[in-house]
Protein backbone atom coordinates (compact mmCIF):
# COMPACT_ATOMS: atom_id res chain seq x y z
CA UNK A 1 0.00 0.00 0.00
CA UNK A 2 1.30 3.45 -0.89
CA UNK A 3 2.19 5.55 2.13
CA UNK A 4 0.94 9.13 2.48
CA UNK A 5 3.44 11.73 1.25
CA UNK A 6 5.86 13.18 3.78
CA UNK A 7 5.80 16.90 4.38
CA UNK A 8 8.52 19.00 2.76
CA UNK A 9 10.25 19.95 6.00
CA UNK A 10 10.56 16.30 7.01
CA UNK A 11 12.04 15.31 3.65
CA UNK A 12 14.55 18.15 3.69
CA UNK A 13 15.70 17.40 7.23
CA UNK A 14 15.99 13.73 6.38
CA UNK A 15 17.93 14.30 3.15
CA UNK A 16 20.34 16.72 4.79
CA UNK A 17 21.02 14.23 7.57
CA UNK A 18 21.61 11.41 5.08
CA UNK A 19 23.99 13.20 2.70
CA UNK A 20 26.04 14.97 5.37
CA UNK A 21 26.87 11.84 7.36
CA UNK A 22 30.68 11.38 7.14
CA UNK A 23 30.42 7.58 7.25
CA UNK A 24 28.36 7.43 4.05
CA UNK A 25 24.80 7.09 2.87
CA UNK A 26 23.93 3.80 4.58
CA UNK A 27 25.20 5.18 7.89
CA UNK A 28 23.35 8.39 7.15
CA UNK A 29 20.09 6.52 6.70
CA UNK A 30 20.63 4.88 10.08
CA UNK A 31 21.63 8.12 11.81
CA UNK A 32 19.55 9.44 14.67
CA UNK A 33 18.61 12.63 12.85
CA UNK A 34 17.56 10.80 9.68
CA UNK A 35 15.59 8.19 11.60
CA UNK A 36 13.88 10.87 13.65
CA UNK A 37 12.48 12.32 10.43
CA UNK A 38 11.93 9.25 8.25
CA UNK A 39 12.38 5.79 9.67
CA UNK A 40 13.55 3.98 6.57
CA UNK A 41 16.37 1.51 6.03
CA UNK A 42 18.66 1.12 3.03
CA UNK A 43 16.50 -1.78 1.86
CA UNK A 44 13.39 0.40 1.93
CA UNK A 45 14.96 3.53 0.51
CA UNK A 46 13.01 3.44 -2.74
CA UNK A 47 9.91 4.41 -0.77
CA UNK A 48 11.52 7.85 -0.58
CA UNK A 49 14.04 8.18 -3.44
CA UNK A 50 13.55 6.45 -6.76
CA UNK A 51 16.21 4.47 -8.59
CA UNK A 52 17.15 4.91 -12.24
CA UNK A 53 17.86 2.29 -14.87
CA UNK A 54 21.55 2.52 -14.06
CA UNK A 55 21.87 3.54 -10.41
CA UNK A 56 20.21 2.43 -7.20
CA UNK A 57 18.60 5.04 -4.96
CA UNK A 58 21.53 4.74 -2.55
CA UNK A 59 24.06 5.31 -5.33
CA UNK A 60 22.13 8.35 -6.47
CA UNK A 61 22.07 9.78 -2.95
CA UNK A 62 25.82 9.18 -2.76
CA UNK A 63 26.36 11.68 -5.57
CA UNK A 64 25.17 14.38 -3.19
CA UNK A 65 26.86 12.79 -0.18
CA UNK A 66 30.28 12.60 -1.74
CA UNK A 67 29.95 16.09 -3.14
CA UNK A 68 29.34 17.38 0.36
CA UNK A 69 32.39 15.49 1.57
CA UNK A 70 34.54 16.74 -1.31
CA UNK A 71 33.64 20.34 -0.62
CA UNK A 72 34.41 20.13 3.04
CA UNK A 73 37.73 18.37 2.46
CA UNK A 74 38.79 20.58 -0.42
CA UNK A 75 37.80 23.92 0.99
CA UNK A 76 36.77 23.86 4.63
CA UNK A 77 36.89 27.62 4.97
CA UNK A 78 35.03 28.34 1.77
CA UNK A 79 31.88 30.30 2.48
CA UNK A 80 30.29 30.46 -0.93
CA UNK A 81 30.78 27.33 -2.93
CA UNK A 82 29.59 27.40 -6.46
CA UNK A 83 28.90 23.75 -6.25
CA UNK A 84 27.31 22.48 -9.39
CA UNK A 85 30.66 21.42 -10.73
CA UNK A 86 31.79 19.51 -7.71
CA UNK A 87 30.17 16.17 -8.04
CA UNK A 88 32.74 14.62 -10.32
CA UNK A 89 34.87 13.83 -7.28
CA UNK A 90 32.18 11.51 -6.07
CA UNK A 91 32.38 9.09 -8.91
CA UNK A 92 35.48 7.23 -7.85
CA UNK A 93 33.85 6.75 -4.48
CA UNK A 94 30.45 5.81 -5.77
CA UNK A 95 30.96 2.10 -5.45
CA UNK A 96 32.27 2.42 -1.91
CA UNK A 97 29.03 3.54 -0.34
CA UNK B 1 -0.52 37.61 -21.86
CA UNK B 2 3.05 38.48 -20.94
CA UNK B 3 5.46 40.07 -23.39
CA UNK B 4 8.39 37.93 -24.47
CA UNK B 5 11.07 37.43 -21.81
CA UNK B 6 8.86 39.32 -19.33
CA UNK B 7 9.88 42.45 -21.17
CA UNK B 8 13.62 41.93 -20.70
CA UNK B 9 15.89 42.51 -23.70
CA UNK B 10 17.63 39.74 -25.58
CA UNK B 11 21.20 40.65 -24.69
CA UNK B 12 22.76 38.26 -27.20
CA UNK B 13 25.64 35.92 -26.36
CA UNK B 14 27.43 36.29 -23.04
CA UNK B 15 29.76 34.41 -20.74
CA UNK B 16 30.07 33.92 -17.02
CA UNK B 17 32.50 36.45 -15.53
CA UNK B 18 35.31 34.60 -13.75
CA UNK B 19 38.17 36.31 -12.01
CA UNK B 20 40.89 34.64 -14.12
CA UNK B 21 39.66 36.75 -17.02
CA UNK B 22 39.37 40.11 -15.26
CA UNK B 23 42.72 41.37 -16.52
CA UNK B 24 42.12 40.32 -20.11
CA UNK B 25 38.67 41.89 -20.19
CA UNK B 26 39.82 45.20 -18.76
CA UNK B 27 42.88 45.36 -21.01
CA UNK B 28 41.20 44.27 -24.24
CA UNK B 29 37.47 45.05 -23.97
CA UNK B 30 36.55 41.91 -25.95
CA UNK B 31 33.35 42.14 -28.02
CA UNK B 32 31.21 40.05 -25.65
CA UNK B 33 27.56 41.04 -25.53
CA UNK B 34 27.15 40.73 -21.74
CA UNK B 35 28.39 39.10 -18.56
CA UNK B 36 26.75 37.16 -15.74
CA UNK B 37 28.32 37.30 -12.28
CA UNK B 38 27.90 34.90 -9.37
CA UNK B 39 26.11 37.17 -6.91
CA UNK B 40 27.74 35.76 -3.78
CA UNK B 41 31.23 36.41 -5.11
CA UNK B 42 30.67 40.15 -4.82
CA UNK B 43 28.04 40.62 -2.12
CA UNK B 44 30.53 40.62 0.72
CA UNK B 45 33.61 41.74 -1.10
CA UNK B 46 34.78 45.26 -1.47
CA UNK B 47 38.30 46.18 -2.43
CA UNK B 48 39.85 45.09 -5.67
CA UNK B 49 37.23 42.51 -6.83
CA UNK B 50 34.48 45.06 -6.49
CA UNK B 51 36.62 47.79 -8.09
CA UNK B 52 37.20 45.53 -11.10
CA UNK B 53 33.52 44.57 -11.31
CA UNK B 54 32.50 48.22 -11.28
CA UNK B 55 34.80 48.89 -14.23
CA UNK B 56 33.40 45.95 -16.18
CA UNK B 57 29.83 47.00 -15.35
CA UNK B 58 30.55 50.40 -16.88
CA UNK B 59 31.36 48.72 -20.21
CA UNK B 60 28.99 45.72 -20.41
CA UNK B 61 25.46 44.73 -19.38
CA UNK B 62 25.59 42.65 -16.20
CA UNK B 63 23.10 40.19 -14.75
CA UNK B 64 23.36 38.47 -11.37
CA UNK B 65 23.13 34.74 -10.78
CA UNK B 66 22.96 33.42 -7.23
CA UNK B 67 23.48 30.06 -5.56
CA UNK B 68 22.34 30.72 -1.99
CA UNK B 69 18.75 31.99 -2.09
CA UNK B 70 17.48 28.53 -1.12
CA UNK B 71 13.99 29.27 -2.32
CA UNK B 72 12.86 25.69 -1.68
CA UNK B 73 14.07 25.49 1.92
CA UNK B 74 11.64 25.21 4.79
CA UNK B 75 13.90 27.48 6.85
CA UNK B 76 12.78 31.12 6.95
CA UNK B 77 13.93 33.35 4.11
CA UNK B 78 17.23 35.05 4.85
CA UNK B 79 16.46 38.77 4.65
CA UNK B 80 20.01 39.70 5.54
CA UNK B 81 21.08 37.91 2.36
CA UNK B 82 18.28 39.52 0.38
CA UNK B 83 19.25 43.02 1.55
CA UNK B 84 22.82 42.48 0.34
CA UNK B 85 21.56 41.02 -2.94
CA UNK B 86 19.32 44.00 -3.59
CA UNK B 87 22.04 46.47 -2.70
CA UNK B 88 24.54 44.92 -5.09
CA UNK B 89 21.97 44.74 -7.90
CA UNK B 90 21.16 48.43 -7.44
CA UNK B 91 24.79 49.46 -7.24
CA UNK B 92 25.97 47.69 -10.38
CA UNK B 93 22.76 48.17 -12.36
CA UNK B 94 22.09 44.45 -12.78
CA UNK B 95 19.45 43.87 -15.43
CA UNK B 96 17.96 40.91 -13.60
CA UNK B 97 18.60 38.56 -10.68
CA UNK B 98 18.43 34.81 -10.99
CA UNK B 99 18.91 31.80 -8.73
CA UNK B 100 17.90 28.13 -8.75
CA UNK B 101 14.83 26.07 -7.95
CA UNK B 102 16.47 24.23 -5.08
CA UNK B 103 17.26 24.36 -1.41
CA UNK B 104 20.74 24.58 0.08
CA UNK B 105 20.09 23.60 3.69
CA UNK B 106 17.72 23.47 6.65
CA UNK B 107 17.98 24.04 10.40
CA UNK B 108 20.43 26.86 9.77
CA UNK B 109 22.89 24.69 7.85
CA UNK B 110 24.21 25.38 4.37
CA UNK B 111 25.32 22.32 2.42
CA UNK B 112 26.55 24.57 -0.40
CA UNK B 113 24.72 22.39 -2.86
CA UNK B 114 21.67 22.80 -5.08
CA UNK B 115 19.40 20.15 -3.59
CA UNK B 116 16.18 19.05 -5.31
CA UNK B 117 12.66 19.37 -3.93
CA UNK B 118 9.87 16.82 -4.37
CA UNK B 119 7.69 17.93 -7.27
CA UNK B 120 4.50 18.06 -5.20
CA UNK B 121 1.59 20.41 -4.50
CA UNK B 122 3.04 21.20 -1.09
CA UNK B 123 6.44 22.14 -2.53
CA UNK B 124 4.78 24.21 -5.22
CA UNK B 125 2.63 26.29 -2.88
CA UNK B 126 5.56 26.75 -0.46
CA UNK B 127 7.91 27.92 -3.21
CA UNK B 128 5.35 30.16 -4.91
CA UNK B 129 4.71 31.93 -1.58
CA UNK B 130 8.42 32.48 -1.08
CA UNK B 131 9.03 33.71 -4.60
CA UNK B 132 6.29 36.31 -4.17
CA UNK B 133 7.87 37.48 -0.91
CA UNK B 134 11.31 37.73 -2.52
CA UNK B 135 9.94 39.59 -5.53
CA UNK B 136 8.12 42.06 -3.30
CA UNK B 137 11.34 42.65 -1.38
CA UNK B 138 13.56 43.00 -4.45
CA UNK B 139 10.99 45.03 -6.34
CA UNK B 140 11.52 43.01 -9.50
CA UNK B 141 10.66 39.57 -10.88
CA UNK B 142 12.88 36.72 -9.78
CA UNK B 143 14.30 34.47 -12.50
CA UNK B 144 14.66 30.82 -11.50
CA UNK B 145 16.79 28.14 -13.14
CA UNK B 146 16.27 24.40 -13.47
CA UNK B 147 19.30 22.77 -11.80
CA UNK B 148 20.77 19.43 -12.82
CA UNK B 149 19.53 16.81 -10.40
CA UNK B 150 20.65 13.33 -9.45
CA UNK B 151 17.71 12.00 -7.43
CA UNK B 152 13.94 12.12 -7.72
CA UNK B 153 11.43 11.57 -4.96
CA UNK B 154 8.79 8.86 -4.77
CA UNK B 155 6.34 11.46 -3.46
CA UNK B 156 6.61 13.66 -6.58
CA UNK B 157 3.33 14.06 -8.41
CA UNK B 158 4.45 16.43 -11.20
CA UNK B 159 7.04 16.22 -13.90
CA UNK B 160 9.74 18.85 -13.54
CA UNK B 161 8.42 20.81 -16.50
CA UNK B 162 4.89 20.78 -15.10
CA UNK B 163 6.25 22.07 -11.81
CA UNK B 164 8.27 24.83 -13.46
CA UNK B 165 5.36 25.90 -15.61
CA UNK B 166 2.93 26.15 -12.72
CA UNK B 167 5.51 27.82 -10.51
CA UNK B 168 6.24 30.49 -13.10
CA UNK B 169 2.58 31.22 -13.75
CA UNK B 170 1.43 31.21 -10.13
CA UNK B 171 4.38 33.22 -8.79
CA UNK B 172 4.54 35.45 -11.86
CA UNK B 173 8.29 34.95 -12.10
CA UNK B 174 10.72 34.39 -14.95
CA UNK B 175 12.64 31.27 -15.98
CA UNK B 176 16.28 30.70 -16.71
CA UNK B 177 16.30 27.62 -18.92
CA UNK B 178 19.58 25.78 -18.53
CA UNK B 179 19.60 23.66 -21.64
CA UNK B 180 22.52 21.55 -20.49
CA UNK B 181 20.73 20.85 -17.21
CA UNK B 182 17.63 19.70 -19.09
CA UNK B 183 19.81 17.27 -21.02
CA UNK B 184 21.73 16.06 -17.94
CA UNK B 185 18.55 15.49 -15.93
CA UNK B 186 16.80 13.86 -18.90
CA UNK B 187 19.51 11.22 -19.02
CA UNK B 188 19.67 10.80 -15.25
CA UNK B 189 15.90 10.53 -14.85
CA UNK B 190 14.93 9.12 -18.24
CA UNK B 191 12.55 11.78 -19.51
CA UNK B 192 12.10 13.41 -22.88
CA UNK B 193 13.99 16.74 -23.02
CA UNK B 194 12.05 17.85 -26.08
CA UNK B 195 8.75 17.50 -24.23
CA UNK B 196 10.32 19.42 -21.33
CA UNK B 197 11.33 22.38 -23.48
CA UNK B 198 8.18 22.43 -25.56
CA UNK B 199 5.94 22.40 -22.47
CA UNK B 200 7.35 25.45 -20.68
CA UNK B 201 5.68 28.90 -20.78
CA UNK B 202 8.07 30.30 -23.37
CA UNK B 203 7.22 33.95 -22.84
CA UNK B 204 8.60 33.62 -19.30
CA UNK B 205 12.02 32.36 -20.38
CA UNK B 206 14.34 35.32 -19.88
CA UNK B 207 17.68 33.60 -20.32
CA UNK B 208 19.41 30.40 -21.43
CA UNK B 209 22.42 28.70 -19.91
CA UNK B 210 24.77 26.47 -21.85
CA UNK B 211 27.63 24.41 -20.41
CA UNK B 212 29.60 21.22 -20.70
CA UNK B 213 29.03 18.15 -18.58
CA UNK B 214 30.76 14.84 -17.86
CA UNK B 215 29.50 11.42 -18.87
CA UNK B 216 30.23 8.76 -16.24
CA UNK B 217 28.70 5.92 -18.15
CA UNK B 218 25.82 5.42 -15.73
CA UNK B 219 24.82 9.06 -15.39
CA UNK B 220 25.82 12.59 -16.29
CA UNK B 221 27.24 15.24 -13.98
CA UNK B 222 26.93 18.95 -14.62
CA UNK B 223 30.62 19.84 -14.42
CA UNK B 224 30.90 23.06 -16.45
CA UNK B 225 34.39 22.05 -17.51
CA UNK B 226 34.28 21.61 -21.25
CA UNK B 227 32.61 22.49 -24.52
CA UNK B 228 28.88 22.16 -25.13
CA UNK B 229 28.06 18.80 -26.73
CA UNK B 230 26.10 18.42 -29.96
CA UNK B 231 22.96 17.05 -28.27
CA UNK B 232 22.77 20.15 -26.08
CA UNK B 233 23.22 22.39 -29.11
CA UNK B 234 20.28 20.56 -30.70
CA UNK B 235 18.13 21.28 -27.68
CA UNK B 236 19.30 24.88 -27.68
CA UNK B 237 18.13 25.18 -31.27
CA UNK B 238 14.70 23.99 -30.17
CA UNK B 239 14.67 26.36 -27.19
CA UNK B 240 15.64 29.28 -29.38
CA UNK B 241 12.90 28.44 -31.85
CA UNK B 242 10.16 28.01 -29.27
CA UNK B 243 11.04 31.20 -27.38
CA UNK B 244 11.95 33.28 -30.44
CA UNK B 245 15.28 33.93 -28.76
CA UNK B 246 16.59 34.89 -25.34
CA UNK B 247 19.84 36.05 -23.78
CA UNK B 248 22.27 33.13 -23.95
CA UNK B 249 25.13 32.55 -21.56
CA UNK B 250 27.96 30.00 -21.46
CA UNK B 251 29.10 28.78 -18.03
CA UNK B 252 32.61 27.35 -17.71
CA UNK B 253 33.81 26.78 -14.14
CA UNK B 254 36.39 24.00 -14.22
CA UNK B 255 39.53 23.76 -16.40
CA UNK B 256 38.73 27.30 -17.48
CA UNK B 257 40.24 28.09 -20.87
CA UNK B 258 41.64 31.39 -22.05
CA UNK B 259 39.09 34.03 -22.82
CA UNK B 260 39.31 33.65 -26.60
CA UNK B 261 38.41 29.95 -26.35
CA UNK B 262 35.57 30.69 -23.96
CA UNK B 263 34.17 33.39 -26.19
CA UNK B 264 34.52 31.25 -29.31
CA UNK B 265 32.48 28.51 -27.64
CA UNK B 266 29.48 30.73 -26.94
CA UNK B 267 29.68 32.23 -30.43
CA UNK B 268 28.90 28.75 -31.78
CA UNK B 269 25.34 29.53 -30.71
CA UNK B 270 25.04 31.69 -33.84
CA UNK B 271 24.90 28.49 -35.90
CA UNK B 272 21.82 27.37 -33.97
CA UNK B 273 19.80 30.56 -33.73
CA UNK B 274 16.84 30.91 -36.10
CA UNK B 275 17.28 27.34 -37.35
CA UNK B 276 13.99 25.59 -37.96
CA UNK B 277 14.88 21.90 -38.02
CA UNK B 278 14.72 19.79 -34.87
CA UNK B 279 13.67 16.46 -36.22
CA UNK B 280 14.45 13.16 -34.62
CA UNK B 281 16.09 14.26 -31.39
CA UNK B 282 16.45 11.45 -28.89
CA UNK B 283 18.23 11.74 -25.58
CA UNK B 284 20.15 8.59 -24.83
CA UNK B 285 23.11 8.06 -22.57
CA UNK B 286 26.04 8.02 -24.97
CA UNK B 287 28.59 5.26 -24.72
CA UNK B 288 31.80 6.30 -23.03
CA UNK B 289 35.05 5.08 -24.48
CA UNK B 290 36.94 5.83 -21.31
CA UNK B 291 35.72 5.61 -17.74
CA UNK B 292 36.23 8.91 -16.00
CA UNK B 293 37.45 8.65 -12.44
CA UNK B 294 38.32 11.11 -9.73
CA UNK B 295 38.27 14.11 -12.02
CA UNK B 296 37.91 16.94 -9.57
CA UNK B 297 36.81 19.67 -11.89
CA UNK B 298 35.40 22.35 -9.73
CA UNK B 299 35.68 26.06 -9.35
CA UNK B 300 37.24 26.07 -5.92
CA UNK B 301 40.71 26.57 -7.26
CA UNK B 302 40.00 29.82 -9.01
CA UNK B 303 37.66 31.17 -6.38
CA UNK B 304 40.04 30.47 -3.50
CA UNK B 305 43.54 30.29 -4.89
CA UNK B 306 44.98 28.74 -1.73
CA UNK B 307 42.60 25.77 -1.74
CA UNK B 308 44.33 22.43 -2.22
Amino acid sequence: MREPPRDLETIERWLQAVITEPAGIVAGLASEEAQRNIDVSAEQIEKIVTRSNTLTATQRLAIYGHAYFARNVCAPSFRFCYTRSMRSFSISLLLNI
Amino acid sequence: MNSARLGHPNLGLGVGLRNVHFGFILDNSPPVDWFEIISENFMDSGGRPRYLLDQIAERYPIVMHGVSLSIGSTDPLNFHYLRKLKLLADQIGALWISDHLCWTGVMGANTHDLLPVPMSEESLSHIVRRIRTVQDFLGRPLILENPSTYITFADSTFTEWEFFSRMAEEADCGLLLDVNNVYVSSINHEFDPVEYIESLPHERIVQFHLAGHTNYGTHLIDTHDGPVIDAVWELYRLADKTTEGASTLLEWDGKIPDFATLHAEVLKAREHINVQSNEGFTAVLPEVSEVVTAAISNPIHFMIPDAQ
